[in-house]
């Protein structure tokens, strides 16, 4: 299906020029002064507004005019609504498959850092509202990031640069148009001789193209955060910088070095899926089917460490000396004799001894902060044991514009990128915001100001922008045509959603203007398409075909076979300080998402930080340095100085410091400006991973770091209780235990009622489980809620002051025995209990039980008394103490009537099926009802017949967070169906309700207890089995873990699903 | 004294003198009113000269614009809160209520005496309460005014707050009747309505003495029509004791079960420290405790300024600090008793819950609590402490903090660690809560010191029924004398 919307119909006006103005009829004349010329009549002529109209005659036409463009664009900014006329007028003839208000789903795709992501828009008329994966396509099969959840927000920001800008060397800046742009972009030859090109990474075959076209041109690519360091590698073993893609599915045993598998990593939907589907448990009724283990080496505590079943936090020279201790074991290149203390000589022996268990049954990942050095040891044993071909495959990469023989990775392009611009003509940067990001010795500041012609094309009017001569718009994905390849090849077309909304254009439009072809991305994708990935076989059958689906048919490229591996030599490891600082990444990336509110109140997984970065230390460093939260230190590192705020984290390796890129922007917009610690600025060409020795100084300052958990410091009373209750609340075992044992200690209810209980036994009766084992905490969910409900964001003030509105949450815990610490995830939201103890006590009947069993939140009848919060035992209501959905951020303690409100374009991403809360009233969660009554809509109207009969299919309905989960953790169905997924989960004898057991809550979600696969002789303090110490008030039963039996009646509503030894509930 | 010609023409104001009257004698009854304020004729010109002198005392005046300040303070803070949402409120996850609940129950408490004095001491023939009955009353009704503003503010749409009230709608929509917060709307408005009906009935004789001797036109036509036609007949007498009696007998219930539904909030919820049995009997110890302290805050400045030393004497302050005794060691073994029956729950979330009041967090919080509701009231066994004004000013204030505490702590502690570690969060109010709280004693203070000037503060009628005069057979002794008080009681 091919979206028509949003080319032709907005640009009427242009057309009205063309009319005609002069005739050649009969002449009339209005007075006998006119006929007569008179004096009188030229002067009435020239002053017909009669004050001040003939005065001003300093300007010239060019003037005039410049201050007519930024009027109408000043005028366009006051009201930036994208209504165009003719879509409010109604139809007279109804658009095929088009109704009002029934959204639209249009297959579509992104790139962040030249990964290319297929994905679905939903649109409501014309307006895009929610972003979810295209489940045909290769690396989000239907799901999503965080970064996907949040890039439609991007769309409507409202700093979004809205014009072109065109510098002189004054500093001043003066707005401009396309037309003067194209004028002044003449001056560049057509071939591109003279012009240097900066680039983000980018994996499109019509840039690609497109830069043919520009044969002369030097071309540069730069990611602040990308793993060129594994190509690095590949060229270093296999001569050739080809991408090795793991496929941890195929893997018993995985091993991440220095990787974000599950947030950070731009792969990591893919790699989530794929490390779930060695987890899946339940989906076997075999329990001693195999479970895969993770095994983690890293210098922080990432939440690829919280998921691992064995970790080791080093410091990040270490990591290097860790992995060389392992090559060396399991007999690869022999290296220079490491020292390794006992613990993790230990863990290396037994880390070696499991991946020779399982050659060609493992593979070792390496991220984004391990060196080359450390890649070429993980691909070298890749190789050794068997893994390529199997758990690995290397694909080459003909999109990158480096070729591969003088290839160099992103770390070394903008050294070369800044020598060929001192004696370039013109400076070309495609949205790389250089000059925040790069390495602070670069000088890149210095290179641009020097610069004589310096185009600038972004989003935003950021760092970069404002020392160009020009800054160009550049269009967000969902508003330009394009088109990219993902890891395997397969290349999906960018189809937009919506005519730019200031403007802007895409990368390929000002590649095409530089060229003199001056064409439309949609003729630029097209040509691409015939020319390349569809060559030969283009039609328009296929092209549309290409459309619908969301990616070509055929594009993918098969993996390239390689040899053995040169012999490589790896320097000794560098040795490091007594403290070493590791840059990370977190949800904004490398900071180009620092304006996305979302992003920036998203909590870190680990941290669950919002709105700052804060220099992660371990606990021992920071007691050793008398520093505690919230600190403010002085990093220094040689003659750089920084300050940034102490956030003690438990797992933190001793000796290593972490602090993420990202933060700190100055030219980010109203969000994201002096929010956090600009990292890059301690960061060099040398330094370009990690920094082998900082110190620390206090400051005696503070900054108090909005942490969604641990509010405040827990006193010794409270840190006791939580350490006996934690293990209550989270469920876990080891798979040694699960296979004899399934409950691990996962306690059901069998319910004694006094009163006559509503049965359910009609109709739907929805649920929901979480399976904690394959839930990494990415968080994904959590921005999906958020743009799914309209949940608004409130600002670092109120999250300190626990008013984040959230709907969904990740609760993190700690477990910390011996040296070793651990992290469990706990996803949080409205548990629907069927004995909800917030509906009893809410005066008004604002939250009520629907006979499916939703807890159901009207939110016209509250009247905030927020009682229901009070009683509810898991705390998953949210208040609007303001009215967060109007104003701003800054201005909530303003009252109403006084403020300015919020900017109307951001109202633009709303989902209009849900309603847009106002202050005063209590929401929550909702099981995303609107996505249920969306399916009984359409059952009912697909099935009229039989539509009170027809029951909503199992899977038909999925709730975002659900849909947005890349390990598929979280499953709805209807648990009155015995044959959904959902009952089928509930009944395992893992599965338990949060504090059900001490509340007779009656949650109807519920979690499956998590499992971890270690090793039974390593860290055996993580993994004592906990002899079921009997609860003192619920008697423990034992279920059996066999889903139920195909016969199971509906009827059986209670949740203690089989057990013939319980008692019946009394009805 | 001798007279002079001047007493003549202006006669002298009667001295208004202390008089030990807390002596027990066996075979006599104390008396009642001391002094020359002990016949008929007293009685009323002493209360009425507090109505009828030109000025009130100048400490009223400063009093009044003190509380004028604070009135108008809670004003601007109910207005900022409305206008802009309860965010300004230091509120937050998990503690959705703090001070503005811990205000509502406060005051509903110190709600409780009056009630309590004026039906309960009735039916149980306590003829000591007509001394502090009246002024007693009107603070039971100005503290539920100012508590029933808190609920009315703390909602998050206070414009809706009426739907509160089951009224008839065409949508057939009612309030929740499963909620306490329903009940509570129940319990208190019926509460401030009875009390309100009891306080001006037994007022109007009164207010037909103060229409009786009103000077001006104007004063007669209000007091005229406040009285009712009030002539002071047999009949009128017949009727209105039967129908004092029926309401003291209505009330009675009233004044045990509004603090028990105020006390279903948190016992019918599930939150630890809420979730308890013992709470309507303890709430309704607690609020007499903190009612009738606030009664002896307000009687001691009221006897000094008007001179009502020999009505209200100090066999009534003895009485109320004996009563602030008892129902004070009722609340520490209330407050006891939550710790063993946590304890022998078993429940994990109720043990942590009390150890945490005491050691926790907020632990100053539960010790100002304990300390001032369970140890400072022991000094009351000393009957020095229960009859210097001084110390009995000092201890009922500590009562009134430490109950008002007794309500914080309930709440904020209980909800700021309740069963989910994530979810734990501590609680720091925000200027406009310290001064919403510091302005609702301005409402109360406003309310009261306009009570004392304009409306008799003394029950005169009931108080000549207790004068041996009224009751020669069984008297309650001869009037003490005093030298200093005897030339003027010669009339």
């Amino acid at each position: 299906m091919m979206h028509y919307s949003a080319r032709g119909g907005f640009r009427m006006a242009n057309k009205l020029t063309n009319g005609t103005t002069h005739g050649t009829g009969k002449k009339y004349f209005r007075s006998l002064d006119e006929v007569a010329q008179t004096p009188r009549f030229k002067e009435f002529l020239e002053r017909e507004f009669p004050v001040g109209a003939s005065e001003w005659l300093g300007a010239s036409r060019r003037t005039v005019l410049k201050i007519l463009g930024a009027s109408a664009a000043l005028a366009g900014l006051a009201s930036c609504r994208r209504w165009p006329a003719e879509q409010l007028a109604p139809y007279a003839h109804r658009p095929a498959n088009r109704s009002d208000g029934v959204p639209v789903h249009y297959a579509t795709a992104t790139e962040i850092g030249g990964v290319g992501i297929g994905l679905v828009a939903k649109s409501y008329d014309g307006r895009p509202t929610k972003i979810e994966g295209n489940v045909n396509h290769p690396l989000s099969a239907g799901a999503s990031s965080t970064l996907i959840q949040a890039s439609v927000l991007d769309l409507y920001d409202p700093d979004r640069s809205r014009n072109l800008y065109s510098h002189d060397k004054s500093g001043k800046s003066i707005i401009a148009t396309w037309d003067e742009f194209i004028q002044a972009s003449e001056k560049i030859p057509a071939d591109g001789n003279g012009l240097v090109v900066l680039s983000e990474a980018s994996r499109s075959p019509s840039i690609a193209a497109l830069r043919k076209k520009l044969p002369q041109a030097k071309w540069f690519e730069y990611e602040a955060v990308s793993t060129d360091a594994q190509r690095a590698a590949a060229k270093k073993l296999y001569g050739r910088p080809l991408r090795a893609v793991p496929s941890i599915d195929k893997a018993q045993v995985v091993v991440a070095v220095e990787a974000d598998l599950f947030a950070g990593d731009l792969d990591c939907i893919k790699y989530s899926r794929d490390f779930a589907a060695g987890r899946k448990l339940h989906a076997s009724p075999d329990r001693s089917s195999t479970m895969n283990r993770l095994w983690c080496i890293e210098s922080t505590f990432s939440n690829t460490g919280a998921n691992a079943d064995h970790r080791r936090g080093v410091k990040p020279s270490e990591v290097f000396t860790v992995a060389g201790a392992l090559l060396q074991t399991l007999g690869g290149t022999p290296l220079e004799s490491t020292k390794l203390d006992s613990s993790l000589r230990d863990f290396v022996q037994k880390l070696a001894a499991d991946l020779e268990a399982h050659k060609g049954q493992s593979v070792l990942i390496a991220g984004a902060r391990a060196s080359a050095d450390v890649h070429a040891i993980t691909a070298s044993l890749n190789e050794l044991l068997g893994n390529v071909g199997k758990t690995v495959h290397y694909y080459a990469d003909p999109e990158d514009p480096r070729s591969d023989t003088d290839w160099t990775p992103h770390s070394q392009q903008l050294q070369a990128f800044n020598d060929a611009a001192t004696t370039a003509d013109a400076l070309l940067i495609i949205g790389a915001n250089i000059a925040y990001t790069a390495p602070s010795d670069l000088k890149i500041p210095e290179t641009l100001a020097k610069a004589k012609l310096s185009i600038h094309l972004g989003t935003h009017r950021d760092e970069t922008a404002r020392l160009c001569t020009w800054h160009l718009p550049q269009a967000h994905y969902l508003e330009a045509w394009g088109d990219v390849r993902t890891f395997d090849g397969t290349v999906s077309i960018t189809q937009p959603l919506i005519e730019p909304i200031f403007g802007a254009k895409s990368t390929i439009e000002i590649l095409s203007i530089l060229s003199r072809e001056k064409k439309s991305g949609y003729d630029i994708v097209r040509e691409t398409a015939a020319a390349d990935y569809l060559a030969g076989r283009f039609s328009e059958w296929n092209w549309k075909k290409s459309l619908f689906d969301g990616l070509v048919a055929g594009s993918a490229r098969a993996p390239e076979t390689i040899g053995k591996s040169d012999a490589f030599t790896i320097l000794p490891a560098p040795s490091g300080g007594d403290l070493e600082l590791t840059f990370i990444t977190d949800k904004l990336h490398d900071g180009r998402y620092a304006n996305n509110g979302w992003l920036m109140e998203l909590p870190d997984p680990m941290t669950r930080l919002t709105w700052d970065n804060a220099l992660l230390i371990s606990e021992a460093d920071a007691k050793k340095r008398g520093i505690w939260n919230n600190e403010i230190v002085t990093i220094t590192v040689g003659s750089t100085n920084l300050d940034a705020t102490i956030f003690v984290l438990p797992g933190q390796p001793v000796g290593s410091v972490a602090l993420a890129l990202g933060y700190g922007r100055t030219s980010a917009g109203s969000v994201g400006n002096a929010v956090g610690t600009n990292a890059y600025l301690l960061r060099t060409s040398s330094n370009y991973l990690y920094i082998p020795q900082v110190t620390l100084a206090s400051t005696g300052r503070k900054n108090d770091l909005a942490s969604v958990q641990d509010h405040n410091v827990i006193d010794a009373v409270g840190a006791k209780r939580k350490k006996a209750l934690i293990p209550e609340l989270v469920v876990e075992g080891t798979f040694a235990d699960y296979v004899h044992k399934p409950a691990l200690g996962a306690r059901k209810v069998v319910s004694l009622s006094m009163f006559n209980e509503h049965k359910y036994d009609q109709g739907h009766k929805w649920g929901l489980a979480i399976d904690l084992t394959t839930c990494t905490g990415c968080s994904a969910c959590v921005i999906a809620c958020q743009a799914e409900n309209n949940i608004p964001i409130v600002g670092k003030r109120q999250v300190l002051g626990g008013r984040e509105m959230h709907w969904l949450r990740i609760d993190r815990y700690f477990k910390h025995e011996g040296d070793h610490t651990q992290a469990l995830h706990q996803p949080v939201m409205c548990f629907h209990c069927e004995n909800a103890p917030c509906e009893e006590v809410c005066p008004v009947a604002a939250t009520t039980h629907s006979d499916e069993g939703l807890n159901m939140m009207t939110y016209n009848r509250c009247i905030g008394t927020r009682y229901c919060s009070n009683n509810c035992p898991y705390k998953v209501r949210r208040f609007n103490f303001f009215d967060f959905n109007s104003g701003t951020i800054e201005n909530q303690y303003i009252p109403n009537l006084l403020r300015a409100e919020k900017s109307e374009l951001i109202h633009m991403q709303k989902n209009p099926e849900v309603t847009v809360r106002s202050r005063g009233v209590m929401e929550k969660c909702s099981y995303c009802v609107q996505r249920i009554e969306g399916a009984r809509i359409k059952l009912r109207a697909e099935n009229r017949a039989t539509a009170n009969d027809a029951r909503i299919a199992d899977g038909s309905i999925q709730t975002a967070c659900q849909q947005s989960c890349p390990t598929g953790a979280i499953v709805f169905g209807d648990l009155n169906d015995p044959h959904a997924r959902v009952t089928k989960l509930h009944a395992l004898a893992q599965s338990y309700g949060l504090l059900d057991p001490e509340l007779n809550t009656k949650p109807r979600t519920q979690f499956l207890a998590k499992v971890r696969n270690p090793l039974p002789d390593l860290d055996a303090e993580l993994y004592r089995s906990e002899d079921e110490a009997e609860g003192f008030y619920w008697q423990h039963t034992e279920h059996s873990a066999t889903p139920p039996a195909e016969h199971s009646h509906p009827d059986d509503h209670s949740h203690s699903a089989s057990s013939a030894s319980t008692p019946h509930s009394a009805h | 004294m001798t007279a002079l010609p001047l007493d003549k023409l202006t006669p002298p104001r009667p001295r208004d003198v202390e008089i030990d009257n807390t002596g027990n004698d066996p075979a006599q009854r104390a008396v009642l009113v001391t002094g020359s304020a002990g016949s008929i004729h007293q009685v009323t010109e002493r209360v009425c000269a507090v109505w009828e002198a030109p000025k009130p005392p100048r400490a009223w005046y400063i009093a009044f614009g003190i509380a004028n300040v604070f009135l108008m303070i809670l004003g601007a803070m109910i207005g900022y809160l409305l206008f802009t949402g309860v965010g300004v409120w230091g509120l937050n996850r998990p503690n959705m209520w703090a001070f503005d609940i811990t205000n509502f129950v406060f005051w509903v408490g110190i709600g409780h005496a009056g009630t309590l004095i004026s039906a309960i001491l009735f039916l149980f023939r306590q003829k000591w309460r007509t001394g502090i009955n009246r002024f007693a009353e009107a603070m039971t009704i100005f503290a539920v005014v100012c508590a029933g503003t808190f609920p009315g503010i703390h909602v998050g749409r206070a414009w809706l707050a009426y739907w509160l009230a089951p009224i008839p709608n065409q949508m057939g929509m009612w309030p929740n009747f499963f909620s306490p917060l329903l009940w509570d709307v129940f319990a208190v408005s019926t509460y401030a309505n009875v009390s309100i009906l009891f306080w001006y009935m037994g007022m109007v004789p009164d207010l037909a003495t103060f229409r009786d001797r009103a000077k001006t036109k104007l004063k007669f036509m209000i007091y005229g029509l406040l009285s009712l036609g009030w002539r002071g007949s047999n009949r009128h007498w017949h009727i209105y004791e039967k129908a004092y009696l029926l309401l003291a007998a209505l009330a009675t219930p009233l004044v045990l079960s509004v603090h028990s539904v105020v006390s279903f909030d948190f016992a019918v919820s599930q939150v630890p420290g809420w979730h308890t049995t013992i709470f309507p009997p303890y709430f309704v110890a607690g609020a007499i405790f903190s009612g009738f302290a606030m009664v002896i805050t307000l009687a001691i400045p009221a006897r000094n300024l008007f001179g009502l030393k020999q009505f209200i004497t100090l066999r009534h302050l003895d009485n109320m600090a004996k009563i602030i005794l008892v129902t004070g060691c009722m609340v520490s073994y209330a407050y006891l008793l939550e710790f063993f029956i946590a304890w022998y729950s078993g429940s994990p979330f109720e043990q942590f819950h009390f150890m945490n009041r005491e050691f926790g967090n907020m632990w100053w919080a539960g010790w100002i609590m304990f300390s001032c509701n369970a140890i400072v009231p022991h000094l009351f066994w000393f009957k020095w402490c229960r009859q210097n004004q001084f110390a009995l000013m000092v201890i009922c204030l500590l009562v009134n903090v430490g109950m008002w505490f007794e309500r914080f702590v309930i709440i904020v502690v209980g909800l700021t660690r309740d069963f989910l570690p994530s979810s734990w969060h501590n609680y720091m109010p925000t200027y406009v809560e310290i001064l919403t709280l510091a302005g609702s004693f301005g409402l109360f203070f406003t309310l009261f010191l306009l009570f004392c000037r304009f409306l008799p503060m003394v029950a005169m009628a009931e108080i000549k029924a207790v004068l041996p005069e009224a009751n020669p057979h069984h008297h309650h002794g001869p009037p003490q004398s005093h030298p200093e008080d005897l030339a003027v009681s010669q009339h």
